[in-house]
């Protein structure tokens, strides 16, 4: 793109003047105050803005306006500004005039409202360059140009030599520090944050939850508590209850002894015991021949032939109580470690400060020295001294008492399982089962691997499983058939009204037990699903607590790695770039200052060094003005000649040479009649030897000796610039 | 266990002359001498950033 005018109006020295431009050398000559410097800040001034108005408005004048128009291939770009109002118009239109895109709003030079925002960007796609800090570094020369300091300008200039727009990958690395540091505080790649994160916090749960205290806390509520009190009340009850039954059936037995019951009524109920047995025998026989064979395979599998049905639920519920059990032992465990671990107060120091000022009280009182001040000083040593040690003492025993009510927590919860332990111990007794945990672990597993035999076995309704049943009847069944025979009896001994009222008394009671003895066991069943379901839903939430915390660490992991090859890839992107760069400045560099310095380096804050006498490497800084301005120039044809977007802009140089001698003016000259070979490059200056210079080399010129170049001929007329100069 | 970066578009893409290319390139280089777990954590990583140049460039589904 070129820089086809630049039209001013009000504009320091120039009322209404247009200056026109063509592809290659462009020759502006005038001597001091024609307006070469103004003209060459109107361009800035125009795309960008600018604070120093004062140079720019015509004293008297209500305005100041400049307008560019740039051209490439296919299309026009028409920028006006006006500079007391930073008021800017852009239009970009094509070859028959359709508007491409257009811009018209207040533009600062440092605003940053959202339109100032569509104008660089729209400047940006056109132009390449989005701030002045850039323009100067790269399109602009002057008397003392501006260096390639500053990380902001580094870091432009790195995204314009390496092509990739940094800024993209700055908001790529953003985005994936932000979902970093949303995850973890840890930093690998520097201070880590202060604030705890969602892994942070994840682990302090996990690691309260394993320590028990949510266990404890989750479990021993006051419902069951509650529930735990009310079955103590009713075990006792039962307890009593139970021995006033067994009492009353040895009353009547101890009566019926007394011969209130008939020989003739004995005889019956013999009759009918025998009967029922006769009949329990024939049915044994009839399924003797079915259950021979699976009583063999019992036997062979280790299980006995009496088990009850009941069993799988009686050794399930144990395994239940185990595993309580055994969860109680590790946060008791740990409850012993951290008891432990809590150190006694070391009394010794205050003893020690106490018996060490003591000693220094009573040597300043037999020395010179001064007794009160040691007196006091001691005094205070020891008072802190005991006044640290009773502090030390209180933490203590605030620790332990913490300790001590976690303990009694866990202790209520392990009596409950004890007690469900032991309940249970009872029920495996009356059904003729082991009671020790490891035999019943024994036979779950036999039950569980022969769960298919057994199955077979109880739904084989033979007699054995039948007299096995009635034999392994459980308390209130017993019962059942006490009452049974209570009735029984109360049939056979009509006569004895005294017998049958008691008889009544103790079927009722025998009812009432039973009602309470299965309310109990509700109630022991509610207590112990209420835990395991406290216990289950503390596993669910330890299980997927673990579980995010794997996916955490996962995705820790992959953003790290994310972060470190995105940046390891731009810097090596940038690099190999930047030695392009590095390659181009150096032979431009040597060809200007005739081979004295053949190499020139820019770090990765795009600073320049020279290499001299081929071994060390020195800041440009260090050097004369002239090598500085010859570097800085270099530095700019090279970078228009690599830089990756491939852009071509007009490069301007107000007085470049001034600081350069004759040597270098003349290479230097060289240098930008190859640079602007395919590009624009505008050259100001008074030198009157530039323009002879321009007459033969056939440059375009534009005199500001006090008037425009009116009436330009057409661009490509070779004879156009030393006809003006003549 | 994926296998992105055995795909030949990953492939392709390592030679290609810019930013992305240089990414590819030098995860294919410390995929080779990771191991199975490393090489997981680089692919998933690989996968999120050409993810996010996607969305840079506007090519993102």
């Amino acid at each position: 793109m070129i820089l086809r005018s630049v039209e001013l109006e009000n504009f320091g020295r120039f009322h209404a003047q247009t200056f026109e431009f063509r592809r290659g050398i462009n020759l502006v000559i005038g001597p001091n105050e024609a307006g070469k410097s103004t003209l060459a800040e109107a361009i800035p001034a125009v795309l960008f803005g600018s604070t120093r108005l004062e140079r720019f408005k015509p004293w008297g004048r209500n305005s100041c306006i400049a307008g560019l128009v740039f051209e490439e291939q296919g299309r026009t770009v028409h920028l006006k500004r006006n500079l007391l109002t930073d008021e800017v118009q852009l239009v970009e239109r094509d070859d028959l005039y359709h508007s491409l895109s257009k811009f018209e709003g207040k533009v600062p030079l440092k605003g940053r409202t959202a339109a100032c925002r569509e104008y660089r960007d729209l400047l940006n796609g056109l132009l390449g360059l989005e701030d002045e800090s850039l323009f100067r570094a790269t399109c602009f020369f002057g008397h003392y140009p501006q260096e390639w300091t500053g990380d902001d300008l580094s870091r432009k200039l790195r995204t314009l030599v390496s092509g990739s727009a940094e800024t993209d990958y700055a908001q790529i690395l953003d985005q994936l520090l932000e979902e970093h540091f949303q995850l973890t505080r840890s930093s690998p790649w520097g201070r880590d944050k202060k604030r705890d994160r969602e892994y942070e916090n994840l682990c302090g749960q996990l690691e309260g939850l394993e320590a028990g205290d949510m266990t404890v806390a989750m479990v021993e509520n006051d419902a069951s508590s509650e529930l735990h009190q009310h079955i103590d009340a009713l075990t006792e009850e039962l307890s009593r209850d139970r021995q006033e039954y067994q009492k009353g059936v040895r009353y009547i037995d101890h009566v019926r002894q007394q011969g209130t019951i008939e020989p003739a009524d004995q005889e019956t109920e013999q009759e009918t015991e025998q009967e029922t047995e006769q009949a329990g025998i024939q049915t044994v026989q009839r399924g003797d021949s079915e259950a021979c064979d699976l009583r063999a395979k019992l036997a062979a599998a280790g299980l006995p032939d009496n088990l009850s049905c009941e069993v799988p639920g009686l050794l399930a519920e144990a395994e239940q109580i185990r595993q309580n059990m055994a969860k109680l032992q590790q946060p008791l465990s740990m409850l012993n470690q951290r008891e432990k671990r809590i150190a006694p107060v070391p009394w010794f120091l205050p003893l020690g400060i106490t018996a060490l000022g003591t000693l220094l009280t009573v040597a300043a009182w037999v020395t010179p020295f001064s007794s009160v001040l040691v007196t006091v000083a001691a005094s205070l040593g020891v008072a802190a001294g005991w006044g640290w040690g009773v502090w030390r003492h209180f933490q203590r025993q605030k620790i332990l008492e913490v300790c001590r009510q976690e303990r009694n927590k866990l202790e209520q919860k392990r009596a409950v399982a004890q007690a469900l332990q032991s309940d249970l111990s009872e029920r495996c007794e009356a059904l003729g089962l082991p009671s020790s945990a490891i035999d019943l672990v024994r036979l779950q597993k036999k039950v569980k691997d022969h769960r298919d035999l057994l199955d077979l076995w109880w739904n084989n309704e033979s007699p054995p499983a039948g007299r096995v049943k009635a034999e392994a009847v459980s308390e209130s069944q017993s019962q059942d058939v006490i009452q049974e025979a209570v009735v029984a009896t109360t049939a056979s001994s009509e006569d004895s009204a005294e017998l049958t009222q008691m008889q009544a008394r103790l079927v009722e009671f025998a009812d009432q037990l039973r009602e309470k003895e299965q309310t109990l066991t509700d109630m022991k069943q509610q207590l112990q699903d209420s835990v395991s379901a406290g216990e289950t839903s503390i596993d669910v939430s330890v299980v997927t607590l673990q579980r995010r915390k794997l996916e955490l660490e996962r995705r820790i992991l992959v953003l790290r790695q994310a972060v470190d090859l995105l940046a390891a890839a731009v810097d090596e992107y940038s690099k190999s770039h930047l030695s392009r760069l590095n390659k181009e400045v150096s032979r431009m560099f040597s060809q200007l200052t005739d081979g004295r310095y053949t190499a020139v380096r820019l770090d990765d804050n795009m600073m320049p060094s020279i290499q001299i006498d081929g071994r060390s490497w020195r800041p440009v800084d260090r050097f004369s003005r002239g090598t500085f301005d010859a570097l800085y120039l270099s530095l700019r044809i090279a970078l228009a000649k690599v830089r990756s977007d491939g852009r071509i802009l007009p490069l301007m140089l107000d007085d470049p040479f001034v600081h350069l001698d004759q040597r270098r003016l003349s290479k230097a000259l060289n240098l930008i009649d190859l640079a602007a070979s395919d590009g624009q490059l505008i050259l100001l200056s008074h030198n009157q030897d530039l323009g002879k210079r321009a007459a033969r080399e056939r440059w375009h010129v534009v005199s500001l000796d006090g008037a425009s170049d009116e009436a330009l001929p057409e661009e490509g007329e070779d004879h156009v610039g030393q006809l003006h100069l003549l | 266990m994926t296998y992105l970066l055995d795909d030949a578009e990953i492939k392709a893409l390592a030679r290609e002359e810019s930013v992305r290319g240089t990414l590819v390139q030098l995860a294919l280089n410390q995929a080779a001498e990771a191991d199975d777990q490393e090489r997981e954590i680089l692919e998933e990583a690989l996968q999120l950033l050409l993810q996010q140049f996607r969305v840079i460039e506007g090519t993102a589904p």
